[in-house]
């Protein structure tokens, strides 16, 4: 990340102010049914152009009939994003030509002429997460605020393969209008990002928000996508498509900023423009221009009627909401008592917090429990993704085959049966290996902690009566005391709990 | 009454035959076939036929009268639909080459409707190319010739639609009307049509050239006929969210119970005025007519007409060149390959087969909605339309209908109008304000000119008040019945 | 206003082909209908509130939308296209 860094630098040397803004395109997955029509939603198991119908190929004749629960969707995903919602809303048509569009128009919604999008003015916080900048992670726990614009409910288009990469040597190109019509959400924010880190964690964040509410499911292919825009030192925006992976959405803001700032140098206006992210050479190619581009011809969807949501939609949908992360890492400090930092950790990912509220249901102890989660589970995820074992856009909790139940019983076995760290440590591993409960293990290695102290009374007896001068020597001497301890320990194979044992041992010694 | 001449009966008496098994529905269809057959070689109003599903459809009525089934309001009726609507397995061109090749795999709701009351879709009738006319000139497939002489347009856009119901081809027919489509052919050929308020028929299935303006809707001979058709495919549908819950069952009233109603009649004396002076004299003579039967006759205007022609065009264009956008031939169309082009030139070269009108349309609506013009035009437009819309609510409050002539002129000959758009356009004025308004109007037949062309007189009630429309055309057909004005063909 | 319409531009944007010798005749159509529509440059609402661009355009309350059911739901058997032959 050496020339990552020395382009921000730069940048604040030079005085070039960096605005960001994004465009996240989100599938709303859990829906059965397209926006539209009929058709299934899950489009991705089905032969091309299988998943379609009249409706969604634009046939000839066929009216958009909008599914409820897709209203629905879009606006819990409006308030997590804290988006006003107006009393009515209303969809437009985006007139322009291609292939992957069936009725060569898109119904969207357009806030040009009429407040017609299902929700505007929102603002959403969050945290810089610490590991992503060794040096000063002071700075990066500041809260950054981005201003939502607008977010608007709207059909996907079909999907076309070309025969190659480059668009000029294809004879031929294939449509599958399966995804035609699937609901998509499309969230603007205001260009509030200053820098590509930043973009990366709210990205991370917001898929997160996005799995909590329960509306997509981020690891399917394309279910979450996002378009940039990027303006350096107050110049014009230019915004980037075809970015197919959040990887890629910062490599792609990093190539920009370099490219704009090179024309800035050398006196070259930076032209408003749509460019495209080349995957493979990992450079930003112009599209068309922008002027062209922006002649989409809106006007009211006429076969549509504006939807009445009415004043108790809101309230309606807010109480039907699942719980958000913000709220969840309120309720593990409070209730839990969970400290802050261990808190976030957890909700930064709905699948280990879900994991870790199972975990409870076997043992309630949740710090202890967040602490094998933190402290030994994610270690081992982490090390695992950085091989490189994980893909897309999300976490891989799938690749260690680990229950809550076991967690939970490693927690119990340290808390009940006085476990020490690393023969627990030894546990968890084998278990993980195995998949057999920590419980079974002990049992079955008979490396139970000795807790009962009449057996290490035993011990200490033992000891004393084949080193006698030990008594003596503790009267005048307190290390012995210590060193009998290590004596002990060689016995027992570390298996006491070395605070009653210390005790035990002083008690010993008294009775003499 | 010899059997060959049923077709022309109006469709209740004869479904009262089948239904008492004086005729079979087997044998009505095929003297209509017969008919269809030595007629319409001379008015082209099918484009397409549907007689061996007609034939097997009216053995299927028959066979479930004989077994004593109950049958539904059409039992045995032949429909002409519109070649715009959609039937399941037939062609479906909107008279259009784009279209050539296309075959709905669906029914429109109407379709459905209509087969679920036993009624029998007969074929697919000509038109101007998706709907843009006003004389049915427009068509990929010739001229409908007007059946009163075939020298003349029939009107338009659901031209088909009324020369064949004139010319006792069928007794009924659908149309779709946009701007006057149903209305102008029906005055212009001697039958009654009307256009539903907007939302109470489901476009499901109907092409679309300007969404918020059209409605399908009936057209026959006889208000006796056009009642059934109406009621049933009126009503809700949940596959088109633009129709509205309000279904009555409308009625053809004897005249002593409408005049029980006293209806209250404004006529429009300035549009009239502004007609070409047969038509005037004739809508006079109608007015002259509900005076007789004692109803409460008053002039009145509608200010706003002179921005309406603008305001409905605008629209109408600015829908249209959205609509047709989908015409690309990828998916459906004609024959024809995309190999060898870039997308771009080949939409071009596929989109080069609309018909120059429709060419001239998608233009003008992709000009009015391009950036820096939406506030003048189409913001525009729906500010005069809403304004029109309060004009007649105020209008409705004080009179139950509104008189006006259909069309302000005869029938122009072919050719006559058709490559000066405005003068063209000018056609549809009187036609034009029910679509803005979203009310209900229906054309009855008026009479006939001096030289013998018809002329009709247009009604308009406030939404969701088909029933003065039927109860004004029950009046008016009572003075001199409408099977006085058949063409002889 | 309606004189000097770039028709080329025009029907790039909605992807017409007009042939060379019809851009005459269609330049003159477009002119003249456009000519008509400038008449609404004449009309004045009258009353300032600014009302919405669709006075007339339908409501309908969430409540009476479709669910969201797929159409393997819709009990019927006459194949892919039963959302509409329901």
């Amino acid at each position: 990340m050496d020339s990552e860094d020395m382009i921000l630098n730069d940048r604040n040397k030079a005085g070039l102010e960096l605005k960001i803004g994004l465009e996240i395109h989100c599938q709303l997955t859990f829906l059965h049914t397209k926006l539209f029509c009929g058709c299934l939603s899950n489009y991705r198991n089905s032969s091309p152009n299988d998943n379609t119908c009249p409706i969604c190929l634009g046939l000839p004749g066929t009216l958009p009939l909008l599914n409820k629960r897709a209203v629905e969707f879009a606006s819990m995903i409006c308030l997590a994003f804290n988006c006003k919602i107006p009393e009515k809303i209303s969809f437009y048509r985006k007139n322009y030509f291609y292939p992957d569009l069936p009725k060569n128009y898109q119904t969207t919604q357009y806030n040009s002429y009429e407040l017609s999008s299902i929700g505007y003015e929102g603002s959403i916080e969050f945290v810089g997460d610490s590991k992503s900048k060794t040096n000063d992670s002071k700075n990066s726990e500041e809260r950054t605020k981005i201003r939502i614009t607008r977010v608007q409910l709207e059909e996907d288009p079909g999907k076309i393969t070309y025969e190659e990469d480059k668009s000029a040597a294809n004879n031929y190109s294939l449509i599958d209008y399966n995804r035609a019509g699937v609901s998509l959400v499309e969230i603007v924010t205001e260009p509030d990002f200053s820098s590509p880190i930043a973009v990366r964690i709210f990205l991370n964040e917001i898929v997160n928000l996005f799995e909590y509410l329960g509306v997509t499911d981020p690891s399917l292919e394309g279910s979450v996508r996002c378009d940039v825009n990027v303006s350096v030192g107050g110049g014009k925006k230019v915004e980037i498509k075809n970015i197919s992976s959040f990887k890629e959405v910062e490599k792609s803001i990093y190539y920009e900023i370099t490219r704009q700032k090179t024309l800035i140098m050398h006196n070259i206006d930076v032209k408003p423009e749509t460019r495209h992210w080349d995957e493979k050479r990992k450079v930003t190619v112009a599209a068309r221009s922008k002027e062209e581009e922006e002649e989409y011809r809106y006007f009211p969807e006429p076969d549509i009627p504006r939807i009445i949501l009415g004043s108790k939609f809101v309230s309606r949908v807010r109480t039907s909401m699942p719980e958000l992360p913000i709220e969840r890492m309120k309720r593990y400090i409070e209730v839990y008592k969970i400290t802050e930092h261990t808190a976030k950790i957890l909700v930064n990912d709905k699948r280990i917090s879900d994991f870790f509220e199972e975990s409870l249901g076997y043992h309630k102890s949740p710090i202890e429990i967040s602490n094998w989660i933190v402290n030994e589970l994610l270690t081992k995820i982490n090390e695992k993704d950085r091989q490189g074992l994980t893909d897309h856009n999300t976490k891989g909790l799938d690749i260690l085959t680990v229950s809550p139940k076991q967690v939970a019983e490693m927690a119990e076995l340290v808390e009940i049966k006085s476990l020490n760290r690393t023969t627990a440590r030894e546990i968890f591993d084998k278990s993980i290996e195995t998949g057999t409960s920590p419980l079974k293990l002990i049992e079955t290695l008979e490396i139970e902690n000795i807790s009962d102290e009449k057996s290490i009374v035993k011990v200490i007896h033992e000891i004393l009566s084949s080193q006698p001068q030990l008594i003596e020597q503790s009267k005048n001497n307190p290390n012995t005391i210590n060193y009998i301890l290590g004596l002990i320990m060689k016995e027992t194979k570390g298996r006491v709990n070395p605070q009653i044992a210390l005790r035990l041992i002083k008690e010993s010694l008294e009775d003499i | 009454m010899i059997l060959k001449r049923l077709y022309e009966l109006p469709a209740f008496v004869v479904s009262r035959k089948i239904k008492e098994q004086e005729v079979t529905a087997e044998e009505y269809i095929s003297i209509i076939i017969e008919r269809i057959k030595n007629v319409d070689f001379r008015i082209n109003s099918f484009i397409s036929h549907n007689f061996e599903n007609a034939i097997t459809k009216s053995r299927a009525i028959d066979k479930k009268i004989k077994e004593g089934t109950n049958t539904g309001l059409l039992a045995g009726i032949p429909v002409g639909i519109k070649d715009n609507i959609s039937v399941q397995g037939l062609k479906n061109t909107c008279a259009s080459r784009m279209l050539a090749e296309y075959t709905s795999p669906y029914n429109a709701t109407v379709v459905s409707k209509i087969e679920e009351q036993d009624g029998i879709v007969i074929g697919k009738l000509n038109m101007d190319e998706f709907g843009m006319g006003t004389t049915s000139e427009y068509s990929a497939f010739g001229p409908v010739r007007n059946p009163w002489n075939p020298e003349y347009v029939a009107g338009g856009s659901s031209g088909g639609s009324a020369a064949a119901v004139a010319s006792l081809q069928i007794p009924l027919s659908l149309g779709s009307d946009t701007g006057g489509s149903i209305r102008c052919p029906s005055s212009f050929c001697s039958v009654i049509g009307i256009k539903p308020t907007y939302g109470s028929v489901s476009r499901n299935g109907l092409i679309s050239y300007s969404n918020s303006l059209e409605q399908i809707g009936p057209l026959a001979r006889t208000i006796y006929d056009l009642v059934p058709l109406l009621n049933s495919i009126s009503g809700f549908d949940p596959k088109d969210n633009t129709t509205i819950n309000k279904k009555s069952e409308y009625q053809t009233n004897n005249v002593d119970n409408i005049l029980k109603k006293r209806y209250k009649i404004g006529v429009l004396e300035e549009l009239i005025d502004n007609s070409e002076s047969e038509v005037a004299k004739n809508n006079r003579k109608k007015v002259k007519e509900l005076e007789n039967y004692g109803c409460e006759i008053e002039d009145t205007r509608i200010s706003l007409s002179h921005y309406a022609l603008a305001s409905y065009y605008v629209i109408a264009t600015a829908e249209a060149s959205s609509n047709l956008s989908r015409y690309d031939n990828l998916r459906y169309g004609y024959e024809g390959s995309p190999e060898g082009y870039e997308w771009t030139s080949y939409f071009a070269e596929s989109r080069s087969r609309f018909g120059d009108e429709v060419k001239l349309r998608i233009l003008l609506g992709s000009y009015v909605l391009s950036a820096g013009y939406f506030g003048k035009y189409y913001a525009k437009a729906q500010k005069v339309r809403s304004k029109i819309k309060k004009e007649f609510d105020n209008l409705f409050n004080k009179y139950d209908i509104l008189l006006l002539p259909t069309m302000p002129a005869l029938p122009p000959k072919i050719g006559e109008k058709s490559s000066q758009p405005i003068e063209h356009y000018n056609l549809d004025v009187y036609t034009i304000l029910a679509n803005l308004a979203g009310i209900p109007a229906i054309s009855i037949p008026g009479g006939l000119s001096e030289k013998g062309f018809p002329i009709g007189v247009q009604i308009l009630a406030d939404g969701f008040n088909e029933q003065k429309l039927i109860d004004a055309a029950v009046l008016l057909e009572n003075v001199e019945g409408f099977e006085t004005w058949i063409p002889k063909i | 206003m309606a004189k000097g319409i770039d028709i080329k531009k025009l029907c790039e944007l909605a992807k017409l082909e007009i042939p060379e010798q019809n851009m005459t005749e269609i330049s003159r159509k477009v002119e003249e209908v456009l000519l008509m529509f400038d008449k609404l440059d004449d009309f004045t609402t009258g009353d300032s509130k600014a009302s919405s661009i669709d006075d007339l355009k339908l409501e309908m309350a969430l409540e009476n939308l479709r669910d969201d059911k797929s159409r393997l739901d819709l009990n019927s058997s006459d194949g892919p296209w039963n959302i509409f032959n329901a």
